[in-house]
């Protein structure tokens, strides 16, 4: 027998040491939710055998340990004042961001330069992906499961505020700095619960996997061939090991956990080898009981085994049996208190008639597709925005600080880009514009070059056109006479003009130019009642000029002498249109 | 728990139910755990063997180590053994006991702690609460105590040389100026003789030698056989710091006795105080949380307050050890005044006893009590330990009823009983 001393109070460290905290329970919690997501994942491989789901666990590890050193890093006492609904949303959404991309390159789907526009006008074709909408399911349960396990563990270990206030003299302790008690023992719990529902997944999945699903479709198969048994793969065997070891021993440290703060509360002196007395024990235990059990007969092997499934078969069967018949008494029973209604004769179908035809409406699509590119392009703005500041909030907070003199180069460099293509374009579109200019510009009128003639049908014309012909007219007919319009004149000026050549014919004259003004410049309706009036004066104009080549008329010395106009505008026929 | 074992009714079930041996393997690793710790748990205690050494009366001042063996006599360590001993925070001044340790197997851990004796009293020390669980928390926690043990701390003593306290008693140990007591059995020289003087004490071979009668000289002495009559009645205390001077009576009285015995003198206790010990009886005790000390809870219609029987003067050290014991554990409360408790007190005394009257003050009853003990025929001194600025009438009025009164308020007071004896 040897005899120890036990350790003076100044040699002992008063909280669990921290290799515990930082090593081995994210080991622990990671492996204990990558085991279970491994046979979900192992479940869904062997359903769906087309999508490499087994590969998910890749970023699940980076989610489960980025989820765990979050908790860890949000438990700090200098984060109480962050916001961690959102810091929490904020990583999420990046994940799920990253999960985006990872499926894209392991799936191989890509999305190509000619799928965008489809994606930018529905939205919802990003998402729509089998493969993506079960990695979100098994990212976000990875993220989830990791959060609420490791926040259980943050809280049954002693914080920052019990570690501070315990360690003072109890004399200087005051009572309105003591942190509010946790109740460990319910969180203890909350983890048996979990691991407790993770195992009941995992043992349905197993089920699920280990079954010949074509075998129970229906229920003759079942009874008439049994259930076919599939062998599970080692995978599956592995992780469903990986899951219970890592659960007894986090439900060992979780107990360690608590324990450290019960003693921290009771100002016990815990001795320096206790946690490591604690997990070697607990590695111990289990592997002398994992060892003893190797060399078990195996349960199906038993008699008793095999009485025992019968057992439960026929139990099953009598429930099922007790079940089906209460279900009939019970539709029976309803079925009297409810009798159905007696079914009328059925009448001799008559088609019925067809709804008289709407009249056609006008199709109005181009305002749907405004509106619809209107959300398409606000649903993307929202997204980019929202994901560009989750990230940005996310790394922020982190502690990664983002260089702004780079962002700014990066900028500057951007602005600079977008100045020489715009100035680029711009010359270009001026090139175009001024090329087209050239095209369409008229060639300049030469007095010499005269229109080709054209006929013109006077009784195919409107009333209004009618009036332009015959003032055109007069006014060609008085430039070939000599007395040609200025092409600065109006209609006024040039009335005076040939009444001043003209003196006989100044009714006919004032007449047309009002007719023609009122046609040209009027908004009031001209009918054809209006016409023979107006033709009877052009035909007095016309016989005047013809009476007047007849006659030829003393020369006008104003009129001679002008210079020569560059051409009149309406020289051309009538056919050209008024000015 | 009921956790746990649903899980196992899970996995059996679904084992059966699908005949894969792996989950068997799952069943039978789970089944064994919850055994284990079933079976294993409920005798970690069990294995334990605790004791509690330590000196268990000490004297004022001391520092008495404590020291707590746990031996684990099992075959299996302990991973974790928390051990809190209950002892008051006065006395273990914020050592640590209350500690987390783990027990290799067939091995001792030894735990030590201090106690400071600063006041007199009777103390518990414990009970040790053990406590341990399993490393998985499927079970409760198992917690096994070892029973409290008692520490008596005397009250403080101070040293006397010479009391020369009156004596009617002759033929004592103790060296008296009174010639009345001189002693045959310690001769001290001759002297020539005087007419009246007695033929038997001439010293026959002196005079022959001398050719002169020559009488023999004896050393007197006297018998202090003493009872220390302290009252501890507390109306009769009315001085502002009372628990002060309780406390200081009781040394006084301490003091005295110790004194007394180590001029091998017979001293007995006699005091209308309460001890809690002897008033409970056979009931519970309380103790004071932060002290640790012996309490005296009188509650509602419990049994009149008894002061505890008189110790009858006896010599020696064990007798001493009594007195001072029954000193630490008395405690100062309304019970029968003084004035109306010393005749009876003394009842059973021997003739001349010197009673050294212990009290307060030195009220015209107090005098007029300790004159009927010189009635009765004691020698009866009065000492008055409250401050009192008219203390020599007192004295006066004690010369004039036949008893001597000293005023003993302080340390410094006792200085003169404290003097080297003259050579």
């Amino acid at each position: 027998m040897s005899e120890q001393p036990a350790k003076t109070a100044s040699d002992q460290p008063i909280t669990i040491t921290s290799w515990a905290r930082t090593v081995i329970q994210p080991i622990l919690l990671t492996a204990n939710t990558l085991a279970l997501l491994a046979v979900i994942l192992i479940f869904l491989q062997r359903m769906d055998g087309e999508r490499p789901w087994v590969a998910l666990l890749i970023p699940c590890i980076f989610i489960a340990a980025e989820s765990y050193s979050t908790t860890i890093w949000l438990a700090s006492p200098s984060r109480r004042q962050l916001n961690h609904t959102k810091y929490r949303a904020a990583e999420l959404l990046t994940l799920l961001i990253m999960v985006r991309l990872f499926t894209w390159a392991v799936y191989g789907n890509w999305p190509n330069l000619g799928q965008w526009p489809d994606y930018l006008a529905n939205p919802l074709l990003l998402f729509a992906d089998i493969y993506f909408i079960g990695a979100v399911v098994v990212a976000y349960a990875a993220w989830y499961r990791t959060l609420a396990i490791s926040r259980v563990f943050t809280r049954l270990a002693p914080d920052t505020a019990e570690q501070a206030y315990y360690s003072l003299p109890r004399h200087e302790r005051l009572e309105a700095n003591q942190p509010l008690p946790t109740n460990r023992e319910a969180l203890q719990q909350n983890f048996m619960q979990q691991f407790l529902g993770g195992a009941i997944v995992l043992l349905v999945c197993i089920s699920l996997t280990s079954i010949e699903l074509d075998t129970v479709w229906t229920l003759e198969s079942v009874l008439s061939g049994g259930i076919a048994r599939l062998g599970l793969p080692p995978g599956m065997l592995a992780s469903l090991l990986i899951y219970f070891l890592t659960g007894f021993l986090l439900l060992s440290q979780g107990r360690l956990a608590m324990m450290e703060a019960r003693w921290l509360a009771d100002d016990a002196v815990r001795s320096p080898g206790i946690g490591r007395n604690w997990y070697q024990r607990t590695l111990f235990i289990l592997l002398a009981i994992g060892l003893a059990a190797a060399f078990l007969p195996l349960g199906s092997t038993f008699t008793f085994g095999r009485i025992l499934a019968y057992g439960l078969y026929g139990m099953m069967l009598a429930i099922s049996s007790l079940f089906y018949f209460f279900s009939i008494l019970f539709l029976s029973l309803l079925s009297f208190l409810f009798p159905r209604q007696q079914v009328a004769e059925p009448e001799p179908f008559t088609p019925p008639t067809p709804p008289p035809l709407l009249p056609q409406q006008p199709e109005t699509a181009q305002p749907d597709m405004l509106m619809h590119m209107i959300l398409t392009s606000a649903f993307w703005a929202v997204v980019i925005v929202v994901s560009v500041l989750a990230f940005a909030f996310f790394l922020r907070e982190r502690g990664v600080k983002v260089n702004t003199a780079v962002l700014r180069h990066l900028w500057r460099g951007f602005v600079l880009w977008w100045r020489s293509l715009w100035q680029g374009l711009r010359s270009e579109l001026n090139e175009v514009r001024e090329a087209i200019q050239t095209r369409l510009q008229r060639s300049p009128r030469n007095p010499e070059v005269r229109p080709p003639w054209r006929y013109v049908r006077l009784n195919s014309l409107s009333p209004r056109e009618k009036v332009f012909y015959f003032y055109l007219a007069m006014v060609k007919r008085a430039g070939n006479e000599g007395v040609p319009r200025e092409q600065s004149e109006t209609p006024t000026e040039f009335a005076g003009d040939l009444k001043a050549s003209w003196p006989d014919a100044d009714a006919e004259i004032d007449g047309l130019t009002d007719a023609f003004m009122l046609a040209r410049y009027g908004r009031q309706p001209i009918a054809e009642k209006d016409i023979p009036p107006i033709k009877a004066k052009w035909q007095r104009m016309k016989a005047n000029i013809r009476r007047r080549r007849k006659t030829p008329p003393p020369p006008v010395e104003t009129k001679e002498n002008a210079p020569p106009s560059s051409g009149p505008p309406s020289s051309g026929p009538p056919s050209n249109g008024p000015r | 728990m009921g956790q746990f074992t649903a899980l196992i009714l899970v996995l059996l079930l679904v084992a059966f139910l699908l005949n894969v041996d792996f989950i068997f393997y799952i069943v039978y690793v789970s089944i064994g755990l919850y055994a284990w710790n079933r079976w294993y748990t409920p005798r970690i205690l069990g294995q334990i063997s605790a004791r509690r050494e330590f000196t268990d009366h000490a004297f004022w001042g001391e520092e008495i180590p404590v020291t707590l063996r746990l031996h684990n006599k099992g075959r299996l360590g302990i991973p974790w053994l928390q051990l809190r001993e209950s002892v008051a925070v006065e006395l273990t001044a914020r050592q640590p006991t209350n500690q987390v340790v783990s027990l290799p197997r067939r091995q001792t851990l030894k735990l030590t702690y201090i106690v400071q004796t600063r006041r007199r009293g009777y103390y518990r020390l414990g009970p040790l609460n053990l406590k341990t669980s399993d490393l998985f928390g499927l079970f409760p926690e198992q917690v096994r105590s070892l029973p409290p043990d008692y520490l008596t701390v005397y009250p403080r003593l101070y040293t006397l040389s010479q009391l020369s306290l009156p004596s009617r008693l002759p033929f004592g140990v103790v060296n008296s100026r009174q010639r009345l007591f001189e002693d045959p059995a310690r001769p001290m020289g001759v002297r020539q003789f005087r007419s009246g003087d007695s033929l038997r004490q001439i010293n026959w071979k002196a005079s022959a030698h001398t050719q002169d009668l020559l009488v023999k000289t004896f050393a007197p002495a006297i018998s202090l056989e003493t009872a220390v009559l302290l009252n501890l009645h507390l109306g009769d205390y009315v001085w502002r710091d009372r628990a002060y001077t309780v406390e200081w009576a009781i040394e006084v009285a301490a003091s005295l006795a110790a004194h007394l015995v180590e001029m091998r003198q017979s001293v007995g206790l006699i005091s209308n105080g309460i001890d809690p010990l002897h008033q409970s009886q056979n009931d519970s005790v309380a103790f004071d949380e932060e002290s640790g000390r012996l309490l005296f809870v009188q509650g509602r219609g419990s049994k009149p307050l008894v002061p505890p029987p008189p110790i009858p003067p006896r010599p020696g050290q064990r007798h001493l050890m009594e007195i001072l014991e029954r000193l630490a554990r008395l405690e100062a409360e309304e019970t029968t005044p003084f004035d109306r408790w010393a005749a009876t007190a003394c009842l059973d005394l021997s003739w001349g006893v010197t009673v050294l009257a212990i009290t307060p003050t030195g009220s015209e009853a107090v005098c007029q009590t300790l004159h009927r003990l010189v009635r009765a025929g004691f020698n009866p001194i009065l000492l008055v330990v409250e401050p009192d600025s008219e203390f020599g009438r007192v004295r006066q009025r004690a010369r004039h009823l036949g008893f001597a009164a000293y005023h003993v308020t302080e340390k410094r007071d006792m200085e003169r009983w404290q003097r080297p004896l003259p050579v």
